[in-house]
């Protein structure tokens, strides 16, 4: 048997990956499905530990400081990340765009690299950043290597959204896409999920054939627009992939 | 944003007596808290000398932890590990954390300035967590990771925060906080330390030689909101082939008006 108040609490601290702003504790009662009391309390406590904290206005909340530890004990012991690291920072610097290293996470795929780099000045790192898998070079990059059972578990279970007006939302072009990153190795797309950028991405298999991640180049769309230079990134990932592969991931 | 409290003797004590309190909440966060601390998986043996619960309390909150998606069992061992989900967390706070955000490229300018590693750090409870790490080198990948905390009364930024406070204060907090050796050098003696804080409130500026990792000296400034220390910022060298004076001299000026531009912000 559980605990149903450590649920309740844990609940009330997720409706923020909903949204993008402050809430109020009716807000977290309407979408945790709890009696206002009952998210009182959790707030109550959260806060007195550190998971939430007052917006400015001194009534609703924002997560709190204490949500940035647990963090750092399941990225330490990461051996994903610590083997895929050092390839990231080559890579970065010999191709002049960033790298990041993704993984999957029910139907998205999650951000998990931090690299400090010049050309990031204006925007945070984005580890963290979730994106649907079916839409990210990443996400059909993992999914292109899954076995076909577990592929289709996943397409089946993704939704069809617009992220940006060129977001593939027709079934029959997501598969083709997939099936191009099968036939090329890597993965690519233009704008799909951010305006502007494009990426190309190889995910990361291990001897035994088990898909750890992907890794991912991205960057303003024109360096992507000479399908040569598009070849010479997909074949710059491919390596770094096979590369990390090698290491004794488990 | 409100910090939390710093030097509130009433939170170490009160919250038992609270009927508002949730325990187990507390007791579940805490068993995420020792795993977070730890490098490797924990049995639930391992678990209980960490955080003083017992087996079957253990059982009961990992099994919820388990089930909400935070903890995963290894089959083979029976030990728990964090899992992926624990980076939504980190993501939700500094996604509309907006100090944290324009402190970014204030940090990555440092660096490349400066060459070496700098982070930023703030106060939980009685500890500074990591927000930013900002390696000189990519020679160890756990020095990119946020999240890590280090003692309050240790940490070099964490001699600024308590700076800004009323020096009875400090005193009284030192007393009755635990002091860890996180190294040989690490000070223990409650005055020693009351004395390098009284050096950092008169240059403003703290600097710490190997007391929380040996063979790494690091240069803390605050970054204040009105009168209160909101942050540290601080730039860390190996000991090896620095001196502490030539270190000050170089990266002082440049971390003072780092922290100054965002004190402003």
């Amino acid at each position: 048997m559980g605990s149903n108040a450590l649920l309740k609490a844990l609940h009330v601290l997720e409706t923020f990956q909903n949204d993008t702003g402050a809430l109020s504790v009716q807000d977290m009662a309407d979408q945790t499905r709890q009696t206002k009391s009952s998210a009182q309390r959790s707030a109550y406590t959260l806060e007195k530990l550190g998971y939430l904290e007052r917006y400015d206005d001194g009534v609703r909340y924002v997560p709190g400081r204490s949500c940035l530890g647990p963090a750092y004990g399941f990225l330490q012991n990461n051996q994903l990340v610590e083997a895929a690291t050092p390839f990231l920072l080559d890579l970065s610097e010999k191709v002049g765009i960033r790298a990041h290293l993704s993984v999957l996470e029910g139907t998205d795929v999650i951000y998990l690299s931090r690299i400090p780099s010049q050309e990031e000045r204006l925007t945070l790192s984005p580890l963290g950043k979730r994106w649907p898998a079916i839409s990210a070079s990443s996400g059909r990059a993992i999914l292109a290597a899954l076995p076909a059972d577990e592929r289709d578990r996943i397409i089946a279970a993704s939704r069809l959204k617009k992220i940006t007006p060129q977001t593939l939302v027709d079934l029959p072009a997501i598969l083709q896409a997939i099936r191009q990153a099968g036939t090329d190795g890597y993965a690519f797309q233009r704008e799909e999920v951010l305006p502007g950028v494009a990426s190309v991405s190889s995910a990361v298999v291990a001897p035994d054939g088990q898909v750890h991640g992907a890794v991912i180049l991205s960057g303003p769309v024109a360096v992507f627009d000479a399908a040569e230079d598009r070849q010479r990134l997909g074949q710059a990932v491919i390596q770094a992939t096979r590369a990390i592969g090698a290491c004794n991931l488990s | 944003m409100t910090g939390i409290e710093i030097l509130d003797a009433s939170r170490r004590d009160g919250d038992k007596q609270d009927p508002r309190f949730l325990t187990s909440v507390e007791r579940g966060l805490r068993v995420l808290d020792a795993l977070s601390a730890q490098y490797g998986p924990m049995s639930l043996t391992e678990l209980s000398r960490k955080t003083d619960l017992t087996v079957p309390t253990l059982q009961r909150l990992t099994s919820t932890l388990v089930d909400a998606g935070y903890l995963e069992k290894e089959p083979s061992s029976k030990r728990y590990r964090l899992t992926v989900k624990t980076v939504d967390l980190l993501y939700s706070y500094l996604s509309r954390n907006q100090f944290a955000e324009r402190a970014w490229p204030h940090l990555v300018h440092l660096r490349e300035t400066l060459g070496v590693s700098i982070s930023m750090s703030i106060p939980l409870q009685d500890s500074m967590i990591y927000v930013h790490r900002l390696p000189a080198y990519a020679g160890n990948f756990e020095n990119t990771l946020p999240g890590k905390k280090i003692p309050l009364c240790l940490s070099a930024a964490g001699r600024c925060i308590l700076a800004q406070q009323p020096r009875q204060a400090v005193e009284d907090y030192l007393a009755q906080v635990e002091i860890p050796a996180l190294t040989p050098f690490s000070l223990t003696d409650p005055q020693k330390i009351l004395a390098e804080i009284d050096l950092c409130r008169s240059r403003g500026y703290a600097l710490v030689e190997q007391e929380t990792s040996p063979g790494l000296m690091t240069l803390a400034c605050p970054v204040m909101r009105g009168k209160t220390a909101r942050a540290g910022i601080s730039a860390h060298v190996p000991l090896a082939g620095n001196d502490a004076e030539s270190f000050v001299a170089k990266v002082l000026q440049p971390v003072v008006s780092v922290s100054h531009a965002m004190s402003a912000s």
